[in-house]
């Protein structure tokens, strides 16, 4: 009922606030986009929109969403409220995933991606994590400023190394990295499935983790203490 | 409801709260009174299970603070003195909202709007409220999951003389309907006027604790003071205990000679001052 209730909130907040507007209309973008590159490029295409954008909005999204939460002081009252941390985390998680997804789905349709189960899990995979990264990050910054400077060097950590991959540069240091994982189910090149998943489930889990004490800090920062 | 015993804390090492005791029982609005840094702020947020590191005991409702549940805050309701609101939801999604946070059977949305005068509001966003709207949707959202603890932080502020008059008037009703209620003002006048007793805090102690009524005419004896003419106007003063011992007075009464005669007693305000040594506003 409360997870129910903070899921519904999360949504609304999204809605009212333009995501939703904003993921359609870039959406088309997107779908012409893809529509104006040769065949033999659709796919490699889509896959590369896919994980640069919709599987990674989240990061940016969470951002906005705490650093208004902050401003407009609702933190004070979720703070005093029976929630608890996991239902906070889970309800932004699961909306941003909920707009990711259907982008992500979307594209690899009109792409004519083979296996499209393949390319919604991966954005899914991709919105958590990087949802997770962005709460992670928002929730230490009181500015957007600072939050913009924190997200550059994390962004070009998870960016760069599935780009080198997917161009081709072939190393097995990145077998097991978590955006590369990622990239590799959208593009649907993923081929160790039973290595694969299970490594993205240990990556969301360490990054919950983290995100788990990061909330719990700026909850208790409402409280006065600076951690 | 709420039992403070031997309580301290400290944010640096250095006692910021020391050794606070004091009980508050269901039915009671208790007041806590002091200048900006003195400690009541913290001493809400320990209550309200913002800061748990503290040495001593408070118990709220039955609990001991420093170990509460997520439950805890079923039966609590905070009204930040800043608007804790969504800025683009309306004033019923915003109520909506938090509703879905509590188990609790709710206060109806159109009853608490009504109670605020906030009825025709309802589908009007809170970026659209005046100060005043904003802070009497923050108060009616503490009261939304019914609770028997409220803590109220400078309730009136932002408010007109009107709707500050109808707040009061619910904070009592409230109070008649059982809750326990924790105040936390600068204002004196809210605090004389609604506090069934008033802690005065200054520099994280307790420096004095009893009914408003009590303080005042235990620490502050009431004057007589008086107008007359004599070559130009002049005033006189003598403590209304003292009041046939003043020859000057009953000479002027018999002589028809006054101009004004009236009681002064102390404020609340003037107390604190002579208790505490400091200015409160």
């Amino acid at each position: 009922m409360r997870f129910r209730g903070l899921l519904l909130g999360d949504i609304r907040f999204q809605f009212k606030y333009g995501f939703y507007f904003l993921y359609v209309l870039l959406t088309f973008v997107f779908i012409a986009v893809i529509n104006a590159v040769p065949a033999a490029f659709k796919a490699k295409t889509a896959a590369v929109i896919i994980f640069t954008d919709p599987a990674t909005l989240g990061i940016f999204f969470m951002g906005a969403i705490i650093l208004l939460e902050k401003s407009q002081r609702v933190l004070n009252s979720l703070a005093v409220s029976p929630i608890k941390i996991w239902e906070y985390i889970a309800a932004k998680v699961v909306s941003l995933s909920i707009i990711s997804t259907t982008v992500g789905f979307v594209l690899g349709v009109a792409a004519g991606a083979g296996g499209i189960a393949s390319v919604a899990l991966g954005t899914f995979l991709g919105s958590v994590l990087f949802t997770l990264l962005g709460i992670i990050i928002a929730a230490q910054t009181n500015s957007l400023n600072r939050f913009i400077i924190t997200t550059v060097p994390a962004m070009l950590f998870l960016m760069v190394p599935p780009f080198f991959e997917l161009f081709g540069y072939d190393s097995n240091i990145f077998n097991l990295y978590p955006s590369n994982i990622v990239l590799r189910i959208i593009a649907g090149n993923a081929e160790n499935w039973l290595l694969e998943i299970p490594a993205v489930a240990m990556w969301i889990i360490f990054f919950y983790v983290i995100a788990h004490g990061r909330v719990s800090k700026m909850l208790r920062s409402i409280g006065g203490i600076k951690l | 409801m709420i039992r403070v015993k031997d309580l301290s804390f400290s944010y640096t090492g250095k006692p910021f709260l020391e050794n606070i005791s004091f009980e508050v029982g269901r039915g009671e609005i208790f007041g806590f009174l002091g200048p900006s840094g003195a400690g009541k702020s913290t001493l809400q947020k320990i209550l309200t299970g913002l800061l748990s590191d503290y040495r001593g005991s408070a118990v709220v409702n039955g609990i001991e603070v420093k170990r509460h549940t997520n439950s805890f805050y079923e039966n609590i309701g905070v009204d930040f003195e800043f608007p804790s609101l969504y800025e683009k939801l309306t004033a019923k999604q915003n109520l909506e909202f938090f509703g879905l946070l509590y188990q609790r059977k709710l206060i109806t949305i159109p009853d608490l709007l009504r109670m605020v005068h906030l009825e025709n509001d309802a589908d009007k966003k809170v970026s659209d409220f005046s100060k005043g709207m904003k802070s009497r949707l923050n108060f009616i959202k503490a009261l939304l999951h019914n609770p028997d603890i409220l803590f109220l932080d400078e309730p009136t502020s932002g408010l007109d003389p009107s709707n500050s008059y109808d707040m009061k008037k619910i904070i009592k009703a409230e109070r008649d309907r059982g809750k326990t209620i924790i105040l936390t003002t600068h204002n004196m006048l809210d605090a004389t006027e609604l506090c069934d007793r008033v802690a005065f805090i200054v520099d994280g102690k307790i420096k004095a604790l009893d009914t408003p009524h009590n303080l005042i005419m235990s620490k502050g004896a009431a004057k007589l003071c008086y107008a007359y003419f004599e070559g130009r106007e002049k005033s006189g003063e003598c403590l209304l205990s003292h009041t046939g011992s003043d020859e000057l007075l009953k000479k002027l009464i018999s002589d028809n000679k006054l101009l004004s005669i009236h009681s002064s007693e102390p404020t609340l305000n003037d107390i604190f001052m002579e208790i505490t040594g400091r200015a409160l506003q």
